[in-house]
């Protein structure tokens, strides 16, 4: 057996009642004077699914609901409570302790949007004349346009998309960046892939969020989709604040 | 220490939806607090699911769709000659294997991952801002995603 490791809270933190760790196994914190590790008994020879990923994610979203949590990446296992002091709350005490302080009450909410193909691309049509003109021009020639003809067309309108994706990024970020402590931008994964982002925000100051995230669904949900997700652990953040990029006052 | 919002008050109609296993997968694998001297569990039946999340990347396929797409709008504009045959046409030309390529790139970032030092090479930045001053300073970066965007580059070109 081993331990499988979730996440650090403050010592003394009570685990939410009704949840369970993976593969059913019952959550118990490996704590220090200030620092607990929370932890899972699990077998580790037996490789991990979709459920396992599952689960560790839940835990952590169920503690951060209410406390602030450090979040582990996935799949770190030790082997007993001996090398949770010893790997873990001795070596990492004073960074678990920075992170914890520095993203106190803050949890991480995921904002990404998509734009839907048909309306996008008419509002690109609508935005970029020049872009209508290089259709009508290939619609005039008719059987005469080539297929090169089509791919440069269909290329200068997946350039027009990427502008609108980054003017209506620049809109939701105006909307959300009042309401958030920080915003932590991946590129997008796809054409269509308008904003991925995970923003920090103070759990008090959620209802905030949630209304910009509806004025962004209002202005601009005739051509996107608006998913937003949380609230989860501060998993985007870890970073920037040990290396100092994050930090307050 | 602090309240817990109350996500059924219905003064707040649409709050976020709980993440799904396409919402975790990324930073749960990728993010997250690591130590020095662990032993890492190995994953099975992942390769598959991170697929399925994956979006079409773009490619010529997805030109011709657009260039398509953008033929059949506004069939009302003054602009008409030529429009049924040329939608005929480029339907037949455009429309076969629309997703024919879309998910490569996205295989070798799976097996990629559980390689063992992953920790320094794809951190994202974040664009932070402190307090109540909230500077705009925004960054993409996302370089843990460079990688795939950019082999869309390269196919495209």
């Amino acid at each position: 057996m081993a331990l499988h490791l979730y996440g650090v809270v403050w010592a003394g933190t009570g685990l939410p009642a009704g949840v369970i760790g993976r593969g059913g196994a019952r959550l118990r914190l490996v704590s220090d004077e200030e620092l607990a590790v929370i932890v899972s008994e699990v077998d580790a020879d037996r490789p991990a699914g979709p459920d396992d990923l599952l689960s560790h994610a839940r835990v952590l979203e169920a503690i951060a609901a209410a406390e602030t949590v450090v979040p582990m990446q996935f799949g770190v296992l030790l082997l007993d409570d001996v090398q949770v002091h010893e790997e873990m709350l001795q070596p990492e005490g004073d960074s678990l302790r920075h992170l914890l302080q520095t993203l106190e009450g803050m949890v991480q909410l995921s904002i990404q949007a998509f734009h839907e193909e048909a309306p996008a691309l008419a509002h690109v049509l609508e935005r970029e004349p020049g872009l209508r003109a290089m259709r009508d021009g290939i619609r005039a020639a008719g059987s005469g346009a080539t297929q090169g003809d089509h791919v440069a067309l269909g290329q200068a309108v997946s350039d027009g998309l990427e502008r609108l994706a980054g003017h209506d990024r620049d809109m939701i970020l105006d909307h959300i960046d009042p309401a958030v402590d920080a915003v932590s931008l991946s590129e997008p994964t796809s054409t269509l892939q308008v904003i991925n982002a995970a923003v920090l925000v103070a759990r008090d100051r959620r209802p905030e969020l949630d209304a910009a995230v509806d004025r962004c669904r209002e202005e601009l949900g005739d051509r996107m989709r608006i998913r937003y997700v949380g609230p989860q652990p501060p998993y985007s953040f870890l970073e920037p604040v040990r290396t100092g990029e994050l930090a307050w006052g | 220490m602090t309240v817990m919002q109350n996500r059924s008050s219905n003064r707040y109609v649409s709050g976020p939806s709980p993440s799904g296993l396409a919402d975790v997968i990324d930073t749960i694998l990728d993010k997250g607090l690591v130590i020095d001297l662990y032993v890492r569990v190995s994953l099975v039946g992942i390769e598959l699911l991170t697929i399925d999340a994956r979006i079409v990347i773009a490619s010529v396929d997805t030109y011709l769709r657009f260039a398509n797409a953008v033929n059949r709008m506004d069939l009302t504009e003054t602009q008409t000659s030529g429009i049924p045959e040329l939608i005929e046409d480029i339907s037949g030309a455009g429309s076969k294997g629309k997703t024919s390529g879309a998910l490569e790139g996205v295989k070798e970032k799976v097996s990629g991952m559980f390689g063992g030092d992953d920790d320094d090479e794809s951190r994202e930045k974040s664009s932070s801002s402190s307090g109540s001053s909230r500077s705009s300073g925004r960054q993409s970066s996302g370089s843990s995603r460079s990688s795939k965007s950019s082999s869309r580059k390269s196919e495209d070109d």
